[in-house]
């Protein structure tokens, strides 16, 4: 798997910098892409052919369980930091950081924590039902003025994914050219 | 049939045991919620129109069940606190997908970080302008600042700034799901073709609602957009805690 991300980032550097800088960026995006899907497979606790039978999913199931007990034990530990932290940083925060510092250092693998961890964002929009149904009690706070809570909504939805995507082309682009310029003075030095 | 504990949205666990009643409401309401959820993500999958977004059909079902029936809010909320509690894990569990894409991440570390940093400023200063240009008063403005974040993050910010927590859910739940709704629409006609570019810009403005559209979209978008969702959260948080401090001082 490493090998073939390496591969990946090789044949991504590989090729020239030139205006087709983002098309360059989508293909090796699909290329690595594609190798993270094939990481994901070779991580999950089962094989292909297991996970079809129902000793499989029960055991894929209860690897899942046991991995959420542990991310919920991060989580837990990261709300019990931020009590003792003197700013106010959220515990889910903390314990993000926690999870990407234990992955970083080797601590957690992640096969160790993957397979409840793909489970939790996949589902991720159920644990918003709660949130959203409380929309239900600022009704009357919002009264008269809903619809201009609507349009500060829409406005700066559009606003922010311009901005952010635009930075993000921009500043790849400027990237891409600075990267450029730098191979093509070490060709002139050379030549 | 008794739960042995009861779950807080700010990850406290009470080890006392519930009565009865509340274990069977929680059950029930808990139990009916992911039912009717999950019938939501059933007809999205069958109609295909982004309009009927699994997450708004299921809020507007529940709410139009709720007034109906003349159930209390508090009630409903309690009986579900295990999905509030849950959205706690499944924020940490972001740190998992940003260490999965750490190769591209390192390779395009500079326009995503550029990327998160101008959309979350920009989406701060524009929210608190619009509201203040179009008179929605000072406390509903700072509700405003952290709408683009993810909830339990923006509830923190929220709170830091002093606005109004239930008017920040609110705003951070809509634009989530216009996000999810508008995203794919918004990038063809921006013409953003660059797939990391969309992807981050979605994490960006419409945080993890957004990024169940942006995995549909494909697995690069989707895991782009949970890399912009985590570190746009953190930034914000610290903006947020930075303005505070400079502003007191």
């Amino acid at each position: 798997m490493t090998a073939q991300m390496q591969e990946s980032t090789q044949s991504f550097k590989a090729v020239p910098n030139t205006a087709k800088a983002t098309e360059t960026l989508r293909e090796a995006g699909s290329h690595i892409a594609h190798n993270v899907h094939e990481s994901t497979l070779s991580d999950s606790p089962t094989t292909e052919a297991e996970s079809h039978t129902v000793m499989g999913k029960l055991k894929r199931a209860g690897i899942i369980l046991a991995q959420l007990v542990v991310l919920i034990a991060i989580y837990e530990v990261g709300c019990i930091i931020s009590r003792y932290l003197p700013i106010a940083i959220p515990g889910n925060i903390v314990g993000m950081a926690l999870l990407l510092v234990l992955l970083a250092t080797g601590v957690l693998k992640g096969k160790h924590i993957g397979g409840a961890c793909d489970y939790m964002i996949d589902n991720m929009s159920i644990f918003f039902i709660p949130a959203g149904v409380g929309i239900m009690g600022c009704f009357t706070l919002l009264q008269g003025s809903a619809l201009k809570f609507a349009f500060v909504c829409i406005v700066t939805t559009v606003i922010v994914f311009i901005a952010t995507s635009a930075t993000v082309i921009a500043t790849s682009r400027l990237m891409n050219r600075i990267a450029g310029k730098r191979a093509a003075a070490s060709t002139e030095t050379r030549a | 049939m008794q739960v042995p504990f009861i779950l807080a949205a700010d990850g406290t666990i009470d080890f006392s045991l519930p009565s009865t009643h509340f274990a069977l409401m929680l059950l029930v309401g808990s139990i009916a919620s992911v039912a009717v959820f999950e019938l939501c993500v059933l007809l999205y999958k069958k109609v295909k129109t982004p309009l009927l977004n699994p997450l708004l059909v299921t809020l507007v079902g529940l709410i139009l069940v709720l007034t109906l029936f003349n159930i209390p809010l508090d009630t409903y909320e309690e009986s579900v606190s295990i999905f509030s509690f849950l959205l706690g894990p499944a924020t940490v569990a972001l740190a998992y997908s940003v260490y999965k894409q750490r190769q591209i991440l390192k390779e395009h570390f500079v326009p995503i970080f550029a990327g998160c940093l101008v959309g979350s400023v920009v989406s701060m200063v524009s929210a608190y302008t619009l509201c203040k240009v179009l008179g929605l008063g000072s406390e509903m403005a700072l509700s405003f600042i952290p709408k683009s974040v993810t909830t339990p993050i923006a509830i923190a910010a929220s709170q830091e700034l002093g606005g109004i927590t239930s008017i920040t859910v609110a705003a951070v739940i809509i634009t989530g799901i216009l996000g999810a709704i508008f995203s794919p629409l918004m990038a063809k006609i921006f013409h953003v073709k660059n797939r990391i570019a969309t992807g981050v810009a979605i994490g960006a403005c419409s945080h993890a609602v957004g990024t169940t559209k942006a995995i549909e979209m494909g697995e690069l978008e989707g895991a782009m957009s949970g890399v912009a969702l985590a570190v746009s959260g953190i930034l914000t948080t610290v903006i947020v805690i930075v303005a505070h401090c400079v502003f007191q001082c």
